[in-house]
């Protein structure tokens, strides 16, 4: 598990093993060996912070690169509140929307919609990097 | 809040920011500006995703339009962060809902900073809301 997840983080900065290895300043082949023999935590620790993900992503036992990724349950609250801001507008007099009181060209609402939607996404990412006590944050 | 106590809130705001930007206020207050290509109908509008404020702009207006309805969005932001009613406050200039009158008020308010005094030679309401570029239906602020 967690030379995969190695390997896949090299993968998408597009460095070989060997090149991250140099980098951070490890013997070689000394990462490929990590599937046999467990690094010890202060490696652990600096490969984590070079691709900066929590130490529990690389080992496997967490899906979140960091804790304020976003997760599956969030990504569906997302998507219900966005629901629910759709049946607001509908609701034709509860929101001083449109120009004398016409109705919105679908394109504009569509495109509010998407600026609403990139809000709530930047908006849970921030709140979580913001007010997340620390002893949840990673590495503590 | 009243109408009336607008000007002076507002000048309370621009005082303990120092500013009469309303990019660097919201800046400050950590409020995240997101421009957008919304069509010719939206200019802009505020919301608030769990404790973050917002405020959506839009691409396509000028600099100076910017400026105004990022004005009036921050005094949403600023002295309306619950309004949910109208949870996307489009910024009409003849509206004459109380809140986007103190908004357009406020606006206002915020962007005469007071240089004008020395540029022109007693000035009337048209000239000075020229000279800031804010949209003349605003002089009733003044």
């Amino acid at each position: 598990m967690l030379l995969n997840r190695v390997k896949e983080l090299a993968n998408e900065r597009n460095m070989t093993i060997a090149e991250l290895e140099r980098k951070l300043n490890f013997g070689q082949g000394s990462i490929s060996k990590w599937n046999k023999q467990s690094p010890s935590s202060e490696r652990l620790q600096k490969a984590a912070d070079y691709f900066d993900v929590s130490t529990d992503y690389l080992l496997g036992r967490t899906d979140k690169r960091n804790y304020y990724d976003l997760t599956e349950k969030d990504q569906k609250d997302i998507q219900k509140q966005l629901e629910k801001i759709v049946e607001d507008m509908s609701k034709a007099d509860s929101i001083a929307f449109s120009k004398d009181s016409e109705e919105l060209s679908p394109e504009a609402k569509a495109a509010v919609l998407a600026s609403l939607e990139e809000s709530l996404r930047i908006g849970k990412t921030l709140a979580k990097k913001k007010f997340t006590p620390n002893k949840y944050r990673n590495g503590q | 809040m009243l109408l009336r106590e607008v000007p002076s809130a507002v000048a309370k705001l621009s005082k303990l920011h120092n500013s009469h930007d309303p990019f660097k206020i919201a800046n400050d207050l950590d409020i995240q500006i997101l421009t957008n290509d919304f069509g010719d109908d939206v200019f802009g509008f505020y919301n608030k995703v769990s404790r973050i404020k917002f405020i959506h702009l839009n691409s396509r207006l000028t600099e100076d339009e910017m400026r105004f309805v990022c004005a009036h969005e921050l005094i949403h932001a600023v002295f309306h962060p619950n309004e949910n009613t109208p949870q996307l406050s489009r910024i009409n200039l003849n509206s004459t809902s109380k809140i986007e009158a103190q908004a357009n008020c406020g606006a206002t308010c915020l962007l005469i900073d007071g240089s004008h005094e020395s540029e022109l030679y007693q000035p009337t309401k048209q000239e000075i809301l020229n000279y800031y570029a804010i949209p003349l239906e605003m002089e009733l602020y003044i």
